[in-house]
């Protein structure tokens, strides 16, 4: 995962200062188009983060000592389910991670299911990529997996369905929080410095350079291939930026990095709570009838429908949407004799979510 | 159609304006006035289109030599400076040489001869220029000033409408989104309406939304490289949404509420406001007038939903806007250099 195809990153590149010796630059070649089309993922994927929690607790394993150890990490020790423990064999310290896991489905099962439907020959690349570096030869069961044995698949997807709601779910307010505050921090860099600021605050180790992308840190150069750049910030994934550079266009390029966490933590990892006892933001600034009203717009909805949802008079609820709509929050349309209120995408963001396909087209025709 | 071709660079160096220009806005209401003169009653004029024309003063109308009816106008009178008087001295501090070959070439298409004054501009006299600077003053002063308030909010939506865009559909989406011209197409971006071709030299291309335009998108040239183009778009007008051109939202002296107090209450509102500089805990209880235990208790509930962040400083807390914060008080990042991960 994150470590590209057959063309990915070589043995040896991984977050762990130690097994950075070379300084040598990795680069990524961007064709105008790819700039043009390099944008953020709209949801943290569940699997990946899954996969990467299980990679952060190896090295946590490893660092042992050295660092201060993140609480979550020994809340997750704890409650690590022994019937995923299969992954230990599946996903090395280090990358390359076999691609499978690389889901962007913002739904569990959905990746799940995208695992289980993997053809079994691209399994069997992946793995033997994946193995090229480590030492000795996988285990039996490994093996099958490359040959796509039922069986063997079914023990993957319950390994990675069990850790996920061991170690993700419980925590999974505070994985979506992070994305979101990361996004909302990265945004406006991007909309008053362009793609070149953006790349340059992701991490010390990139930097924007004639036509591309470098990254200190290892020695390949790739392109891409016209698709563009998904950026995923994860709150798993505290190491160097990873890269996954793909042909298969049903999957595109990504550049993962670990999320800032807004409040001070150097990285999002370190907020990690299960259970966090956040309280209702949005209600202490809004006011909870207020929160709740907007929250009830993240479906677009006429004012008497919002006020039957928010359970409060079609007055009120006319009222508050006024003040929404003074700020641009959300936006009113109107539709013959009733309006429609909807979140403009600031109130997305405020709300925690980037707009979805379906509103991106909405500026058109507006003069 | 007009091509412009990018670079990788030129993609990765495209970025929003990050406040509005005045000057830039003064002109783009005297190209609509020309037009309404040019075509009376043809189209229903806008509101505030009417009464931009009634208080058009005296002291402009060299302006209407200077400006033949439709554009394109010399360059030297565009400016996206954010503040009038360093737009006005960079009107002024044109150079004669640029001044003679724009307007040489300006007047070429047109008939008959200049008047006299502008034969002395182009040789760079001092008081024509005066004469100039101090027209597109009082323009200013009379139509866009009075208005002003409304166009920072309008640029301001749409920063906030525009900017999630940008990140969940990159650049590609954002262009297509901002007007049925514009359309990115292989490495480039496609405008129909006219012809030519450019390359961006590296420099990128400034997105520059307008309160006041309602045509079609237009382009600031980059000089050769010296200056980044400038994409001129209609920002989309507030209000409702499908009913009438909501420029009318333009008129002068709005009784414009304060929007972000009623979302927020008055004092929550002045907190996020005073903190558009970073400031400690007792300054802010300071500037807003509050006790430092209800500043921080503010503090907390914006800190809350990342509208600002706090940094503690020694055994003190320092309080900023994030980015969405900013955002939310309608101004982008002055500049984003302090961001850069060290």
């Amino acid at each position: 995962m994150h470590s590209g195809t057959a063309e990915g990153l070589p043995a040896g590149v991984t977050g762990d200062p130690a097994c950075i010796r070379e300084t040598v630059v990795v680069r990524v070649n961007f064709t105008p188009d790819d700039v043009a089309r390099t944008r953020f993922t709209v949801a943290p994927a569940p699997l990946v983060e899954t996969a990467l929690a299980l990679v952060g607790l190896r090295r946590a394993a490893r660092a042992r000592g050295h660092v201060g150890t993140s609480s979550w990490v020994i809340e997750a020790r704890r409650a690590f389910p022994v019937t995923a423990r299969p992954l230990l064999d599946l996903l090395g310290p280090r990358p390359p991670w076999p691609d499978f896991f690389d889901s962007s489905a913002p739904d569990i099962e959905q990746a799940l299911e995208e695992v289980r439907a993997t053809p079994w020959t691209d399994l069997r690349a992946d793995l033997s990529y994946a193995w090229a570096d480590r030492p000795g030869r996988p285990p039996t069961w490994i093996r099958n997996l490359g040959d796509g044995d039922p069986e063997s698949v079914d023990l993957v997807v319950r390994a990675l369905r069990d850790l996920y709601k061991a170690v993700v779910a419980p925590r999974w307010d505070s994985v979506r929080i992070a994305f979101h505050a990361d996004v909302a921090r990265r945004i406006p860099v991007l909309a008053a410095g362009g793609h070149e600021e953006l790349f340059g605050t992701l991490h010390p180790r990139l930097r924007w350079r004639d036509d591309g992308l470098d990254r200190a840190g290892n020695n390949m150069v790739c392109d891409l291939h016209g698709d563009g750049l998904v950026l995923i910030p994860s709150a798993f994934w505290t190491g160097e930026p990873l890269f996954s550079v793909s042909d298969d266009e049903r999957r595109p390029s990504s550049l993962l990095y670990a999320a800032a966490h807004a409040n001070g933590h150097t990285s999002a990892c370190d907020g990690l709570m299960a259970d966090p006892a956040a309280g209702d933001g949005l209600a202490a600034l809004l006011g909870p009838t207020r929160a709740a009203v907007l929250r009830a717009l993240a479906a677009p909805r006429g004012t008497v429908e919002l006020a039957g949802v928010v359970g409060i008079s079609p007055a009120s609820a006319s009222e508050h949407a006024k003040v929404l709509r003074e700020v641009h929050l959300i936006d009113t349309l109107r539709d013959g004799r009733a309006v429609r209120h909807s979140l403009t995408a600031l109130g997305r963001t405020m709300l925690g979510q980037l707009p979805t396909a379906g509103d991106r087209g909405d500026g058109r025709g507006a003069v | 159609m007009a091509r412009f071709n990018f670079t990788s660079d030129d993609v990765a160096r495209t970025r929003f304006s990050p406040a509005a220009a005045p000057l830039l806005e003064t002109m783009l209401i005297m190209a609509q006035l020309r037009g309404l003169a040019a075509a009376p009653g043809r189209r229903r004029a806008d509101g505030w289109l009417l009464e931009a024309q009634a208080a058009f003063p005296a002291t402009a109308r060299p302006l209407l030599d200077l400006l033949r009816p439709c554009m394109p106008w010399p360059d030297f009178l565009d400016s996206f400076a954010p503040d009038l008087a360093d737009g006005l001295e960079q009107v002024r501090a044109t150079p004669r040489t640029v001044l003679r070959s724009q307007l040489g070439r300006d007047w070429r298409g047109r008939p008959g001869r200049p008047p006299t004054w502008i034969r002395n501009l182009a040789d760079g006299d001092r008081e024509s220029v005066e004469l100039v600077v101090r027209a597109l003053r009082d323009l200013h002063d009379a139509v866009v000033e009075p208005r002003w308030g409304s166009a920072l909010v309008t640029f301001h939506a749409e920063m906030a409408r525009r900017i999630p865009m940008l990140a969940a559909g990159g650049l590609q989406e954002l262009f297509g989104s901002l007007h049925p011209r514009l359309r990115w197409r292989d490495n480039g971006l496609d405008r129909t309406g006219f012809d030519g071709e450019w390359d961006l030299h590296g420099q990128g291309m400034v997105l520059m939304p307008s309160a006041f335009w309602t045509g079609d998108p237009m382009f600031g040239l980059g000089d050769g490289g010296l200056r980044p183009y400038v994409l001129v778009y209609a920002a989309r007008p507030r209000g409702l949404r499908g009913r009438a051109p909501a420029r009318d939202g333009l008129r002068a002296d709005p009784a414009d509420g304060d929007g972000l107090a009623a979302l927020l209450g008055p004092t929550r509102a002045a907190v996020l406001r005073a903190l558009a500089a970073p400031r400690g805990t007792a300054e802010l209880a300071g500037v807003v007038g509050i006790s430092p235990a209800s500043a921080s208790e503010h503090a907390k509930v914006l800190r809350d939903v990342y509208l600002i962040e706090s940094s503690r400083e020694g055994r003190s807390v320092r309080h900023s806007l994030t980015p969405l914060g900013a955002t939310m008080l309608g101004q982008l990042p002055a500049s984003t250099a302090g961001e850069r991960a060290s």
